[in-house]
């Protein structure tokens, strides 16, 4: 193999392996919704799909050099530089309030649920008691009532306003480029729940910590 | 050996990657269709416990 040939595997090897690093790390930054613009899961694919086959031609291109001559510049450390910076990167972008906004949604659509059956189970309690339009199945059914007015009423409004309201900040975010403060305008909603699972939590009887569960689930979001 | 290191760190991204759960856009795509279902109608099971309460309740 003459010089001229070995020089050019050398590029070939070295410009592929780069160019699948760049396709993997824009495949790893938008499937972790790091790049806004790429917005679908079928641009993911693609890069991946180009990264393989940069790979696969940067691998060939290698395989035909004789082994005393492997291309000079380091390609595996500045891969592992530069995808940890990109996943770090991405780790810490917009994935995490949309993860906490759905983690607030099921922690209260599971409250919702629990309170209900809760009160059902009740419901049923006073009525074999006490039969129905009776002050005595009024005065049994009472504390139950009046924990489904506060959750109606009261929690469950602001629950979904905190959500809408962060929602629309971390899009408004995506579009101007800017980074949204989800946290304080999810603390809201996480404090609603928090604080109706403390009222009447102690009706759900065993459920209560699947409940608990749900709600340590919205990351970064705490209710003093 | 740069190609195995290459496809090492390829490895490494899917692995990581999978680990982090469901893609950005699918969460994002599903809050958004919740808050919009929520919006439209912002009732859940209690209403309908709170209602069953109510027509069992005395009169007055």
């Amino acid at each position: 193999m003459t010089d001229k040939q070995i020089k050019r595997y050398q590029r070939l090897s070295q410009f592929a392996g780069l160019a699948m690093l760049l396709f993997g790390a824009v495949a790893a930054f938008d499937w972790l919704g790091a790049i806004v613009v790429f917005g679908t899961v079928s641009v993911t694919q693609i890069f991946t799909g180009l990264g393989v086959l940069t790979g696969v031609l940067s691998r060939w291109a290698s395989q035909q050099l004789p082994s005393a001559k492997p291309p000079s510049i380091p390609v595996g450390p500045v891969a592992i530089l530069l995808l940890a910076l990109g996943l770090m990167v991405s780790a810490g972008c917009k994935g995490a309030g949309w993860r906490a906004l759905d983690a607030t949604q099921n922690a209260r659509d599971l409250t919702a649920k629990q309170l209900a059956s809760a009160v059902a189970t009740k419901h049923a309690e006073c009525k074999k008691a006490h039969g129905v339009k009776t002050e005595a199945f009024a005065a049994c059914i009472k504390k139950h009532r009046a924990a489904l007015d506060s959750w109606i009423k009261i929690a469950r409004p602001v629950i979904n306003d905190s959500i809408a309201i962060t929602a629309a900040a971390l899009q408004i975010a995506d579009k101007v480029g800017k980074k949204a403060n989800w946290i304080d305008l999810l603390k809201p909603a996480a404090c609603a729940i928090s604080r109706s699972v403390k009222a009447f939590g102690h009706y759900f009887a065993d459920k209560a910590a699947g409940v608990l569960s749900a709600l340590s689930l919205i990351d970064g979001v705490t209710c003093e | 050996m740069i190609s195995g290191i290459a496809g090492a760190v390829g490895i490494l991204i899917k692995v990581v990657a999978d680990a982090m759960g469901e893609p950005v856009a699918d969460v994002q795509k599903r809050v958004l269709a919740r808050i919009e279902a929520d919006a439209a109608d912002p009732t859940d099971e209690t209403d309908t416990e709170a209602a069953a309460i109510d027509a069992d309740l005395p009169s007055g």
